[in-house]
Formats: C-alpha cells, structure tokens, sequence
C-alpha cells in the first residue's frame, strides 16, 4: 500500500529538499485544519440557545392564532411602529417576518386595510394605543392579540 | 471503498433533486401529494439507481484502501457532532432559512392543493421567485415523517452538508489518489465557515453540492468519452442547480461556455458533442424551472429596478467598492485561525502540480467556470439595486461557499500524481 502520494527522496530531488518541503506542507495541511476545527467548537458553542427558545414562545402563541383562522385568508399587522416604518427597523420587520412565517398560508399584509389584524406589540403601552383603533377578539399574552378594526 | 461513498452521494444528490420535482410537479398540476405517492417514487427511484450504477462502473477507476480511512472517519464524526451541535442550539436555523426556504416549504405543506392561490398572491417580501428544490424537500420529508417538525430541514441540512464533503473526498480519492483525497476532505472539514453554513438550513450548500457533483461528472466524462450516460446525469445535476438557488441559473450559462471552450482532445476543437449531451439532461428539469419563472414566481427583485442598472454598470465607484470587499472576503474567508486558501495552497506544494502532455484548452475549463462564476456575481452585484454594503455583507461569504468544493476539486485535478492521472 502507498503511504504518501509524494514522491521519494532519490526519485524526484537528489538532495531530498522538495520531498522534505512536501512533507512540510501535508503536515501544514493537516495542522490548519485540525486548529480551524478546533476554532469551530469554540464557534457553535457561542450560539446561544435562548434566541431560538424564544422564538419557539412566539411561535407557539401565532400557532394557537393560526387555529382561529381559516387558511387562505389575509389578515393586517399592527405593531409598535406605522406599517411604512417597519420595513426599515430591522427588529420590527423581523417579528412581521416570523408572524408571516407562523401563520402560513394565512397571508399577513404589513397594513390595517383588513378585517381582521393580527397585533405584535412588545409593551403595554403601544398595545393601549391600538385598543383605541382596534377590538380585541382575543388575547394570545406578551403583546400578540387578534384584532378587528373598530367602525365609527 | 471510495467507489461506494462516491456512489451513494452521486444516487443520494440525484434522488433528492427527484423527490422534490416529484413533489412540486405533484403539487402544481394535482395536488398535496400523499405519503404513499412520494415511498413510489423513492422505491423506483432505488430500482433505477441500480441499474444506472452499472454504467458507472465502466467510467470508474479502481479505488485503493488506505489506513487513513478510519482516522478521517473519526474526524467526520467529531465534525459531525459539531454541526449537530449548530443545529440543537439553533433549530430554526439561520434568517433567511424562516423567511425564505422554510415559509415556501411550510407554504407547500400547509396549503396542500391550495398554494398555488396563496403563492401568486403577494407575500409581503417573501421572495417567491427562489427556486424551490429545498422547500419541496422540506415540505416532503414532513409529508413522509405526517407531521411537521424542525428536525426535517435540519437533517437535509445535515445530509447535503456531508455529503459535499463525502463527494469531495470519494471522487479525489478515486480521481487523484487516497491521501489527496482525505486531505482535499480534510480541507474542506476545517473550514468553519462551510460547517455553520451548512447547518443553517439556507440553500447555499445544496446549491454548491450539484455545482461539485456536476463538475465531477463532466471529469469522469473525460475517461470514458464514448459513455455518454455520465454527461446527462452531469446535465440533470446543473438543472438541479438551477432548482436549487438563481444563482444556479448562472452556473448554467458559466457551464455551458466553459464546455465548449473543452475540447477533450486535439480531435475535438470544441466541446459542442459534449455540450449536447449536458442540454439532453439539463432540460427536463430546466423546464420545470423556467415553467415556474414564467408561469408562477414574480421577477427577481434584483432586476425590478432595470432602468437604472445601467446607471449602476456606468459608475466606476461601485467596482472599487465591491473589488475591496471581495478582497477582504476572500482574506477573512473561513471564520477559522488559518485562512482555508492557505491550507489550498500548502496542497498544491505537498502533491505538486500535474505534468500534463496535452497543455490545451481541455485543462482550463474549470478555472473557466470559477472565474466566470465570480465575475457573474461580481456583475450581480454592480447592478444590484439594494444598499451594496448591505448586500455584499449578507451574501458574500455564501458564494464563496458555492464554489469553494469545486475550487478544492479542481486544486486537487491540477496536482494529480502521474501515476494515477486521468490523462495517462
């Protein structure tokens, strides 16, 4: 069996110094990607579980909302900026993100031009705010509620 | 042993790309598809492997063992258990895996015959041109498992992600020699950035494991020119990279132009017979794809804005600008202590630079097909209308990811021993 593809001292250089620098060279190899993955460990471990895990909170809340509404519908979305603001706020436009990605094939429009609203707030007072505009069908905890627009 | 790793990820890539045609198809013209629809297309799928595996047997050369097999394996493993890792601390996976791949996948799952009501209407930036080979994946492993569940798209992340590595290795292994092959492998393994990448359930792994697999096809194609099962297998594979991200579209173009620049001896000036042979199976599922171009997906929204790409191409700054960030990243590429293009370089010393007799343009076709990738993305990115920083910063990385198995392929052709080199 072959041991190293690299060619023998006598064969390729006479003095051995190319056979010596190959040599060099497959334990560089070796040697940079046993430290990369050795970096790797210390790079999945600084993955925080906790994002996900709330992620999972929100989810499951939109899961029990998904259930009230019937599929193929379109629903608005309120939160605590106006709708032309959100796309703009990374944080706001990553929550619309999700409720969309919960709720699907429910299409959620980032406007309140719709029967029903679906609200993500993230305090109380910003969720008082939209009571004023809004009737709350129901309450799904930690800001997120149904809606419906309430007519004058 | 490397003839069964390389075919099992030639069989497993190609079933893939399979099952979620299957499914699509399905979906589109009939249907949610039933489990039991998609076991049969599976278990046919498994009959036809078979008898496709003896053409391959002509066109494959004998594999050696090697002792450093079992060490390389280990160190699989323990890579393995990393990603797993990846994967339980963040089982959604990355942003654009929730906002893209999985909401089309959970879109085709939820929706059954209904999606197609729900998909021409506007999701609100929900980027329903993507190509949908992972979401169908997605949406039929739920459908096989009868329930949904994160697990799924974590386990197809987990499987395209080695079985890059598995084809990378088998086919130098077979191609070039063992130890090239498990230090080609061993390369690719410790470069992190491929590792989180590919657990975070995007489709940039995928995309770069049939850019590789075609590649490798088109290699094998050179040793047995009269077997031209080899070339349309290498064309269904680019069609499932046309199916599995846009850019997929480009490799396509960039493909077909490096092809023809092939000529795979002084008899054959140009590739144009290899090149049909690609077309026969690129087509079919070219067809699939551009159907749902032109008939289901909205336009890109890189090429909504099309009246001012020209402004865009016109102006100087943006090539520096995009110049200087491809620089640093191919500098910080990685996200390891050794940058991985160093680890290339130290291969190419350690196994020296193929002594070929031939020296013609049959050579040169897969620095081609790099270079005119990265060029294709360096356009995209002069005429792309978002905040170019912003882009380049949130794409990059990724293709590079694309290309980097092909790239170490392709280092390893350049270093081919004369004992073992396909040219003699």
């Amino acid at each position: 069996m072959r041991v190293l593809p690299i060619s023998s001292p006598s064969q390729d250089n006479p003095l051995g110094l190319l056979y010596i620098a190959r040599c060099f060279a497959l334990v560089a190899i070796i040697a940079a990607a046993l430290s990369n993955i050795y970096e790797l460990k210390f790079l999945t471990k600084t993955v925080s579980a906790t994002t996900d895990r709330e992620l999972d909170d929100y989810l499951k809340r939109l899961d029990q909302l998904r259930k009230l509404l019937p599929p193929a519908q379109r629903v608005g979305y309120v939160s605590d900026l106006p709708a032309a603001e959100i796309s703009a706020n990374p944080e706001q436009f990553r929550k619309y993100c999700l409720t969309q990605y919960a709720l699907i094939p429910v299409l959620v429009r980032p406007w309140t031009d719709e029967n029903l609203i679906v609200g993500s707030f993230s305090g109380p007072a910003a969720a008082e705010r939209a009571m004023k505009e809004f009737t709350v069908i129901r309450d799904l905890g930690r800001g997120v509620l149904l809606l419906h627009k309430r007519t004058e | 042993m490397f003839r069964v790793v390389f075919l099992v990820c030639v069989f497993a890539g190609i079933g893939l790309g399979v099952l979620s045609c299957t499914f699509f198809l399905w979906a589109w013209w009939i249907g949610a598809p039933p489990s039991l629809v998609l076991w049969v297309v599976i278990l046919a799928y498994l009959g036809l492997a078979v008898v496709l595996n003896r053409s391959f047997k002509a066109v494959m050369p004998q594999s050696n063992g090697s002792r450093y097999g079992i060490l390389f394996s280990l160190l699989c493993v323990y890579v393995g258990w990393l990603a797993l890792s990846q994967y339980w601390a963040h089982w959604h996976g990355d942003w654009d895996a929730l906002a893209i791949w999985n909401l089309h996948a959970r879109l085709l799952y939820r929706s059954g015959g209904q999606w197609l009501q729900t998909f021409s209407r506007h999701i609100y930036d929900g980027h329903q041109d993507y190509p949908l080979l992972l979401p169908s994946l997605v949406a039929s492993g739920w459908t096989l498992h009868g329930a949904e569940s994160t697990a799924i798209p974590g386990i197809l992340s987990f499987v395209f992600t080695f079985l890059v590595v598995a084809l990378l290795t088998s086919s130098v292994g077979l191609l070039s020699g063992p130890v090239q092959g498990f230090a080609a492998g061993l390369i690719l393994l410790g470069t992190p950035t491929f590792i989180l990448q590919g657990m975070n359930q995007m489709a940039d792994i995928p995309l770069g494991f049939f850019i590789l697999l075609t590649v490798v096809l088109l290699r094998l194609s050179e040793r047995s020119p009269q077997n031209k099962g080899v070339l349309v297998l290498a064309g269904v594979s680019a069609g499932f990279a046309c199916w599995t991200k846009n850019e997929g579209l480009l490799f396509l173009v960039c493909l077909f132009a490096s092809v023809l620049c092939r000529g795979r001896d002084r008899k054959q000036s140009c590739g144009l017979p290899d090149a049909r042979m690609l077309g026969c199976g690129v087509l079919p599922v070219l067809a699939i794809v551009l159907s749902f171009k032109f008939i289901l997906s909205p336009p890109n929204d890189l090429f909504t804005g099309t009246h001012d790409l020209v402004g865009r191409w016109m102006d100087s700054s943006r090539y520096a600008e995009i110049s200087a960030y491809f620089y640093q990243g191919i500098v910080a590429f990685g996200a390891g202590r050794i940058s991985p293009f160093i680890a290339a370089a130290d291969y190419i010393i350690c196994f020296g630079r193929r002594r070929s007799k031939s020296g013609n343009a049959a050579e040169l076709w897969m620095p081609l097909l790099l270079t005119l990738m990265l060029a294709g993305y360096f356009m995209i990115y002069v005429g792309s209308p978002h905040d170019l920083q912003w882009h380049l910063s949130t794409s990059f990385s990724r293709l590079l990811l694309h290309l980097w198995p092909t790239f170490l392929f392709w280092i390893a052709c350049a270093t081919e021993n004369n004992s073992t080199s396909l040219a003699e």
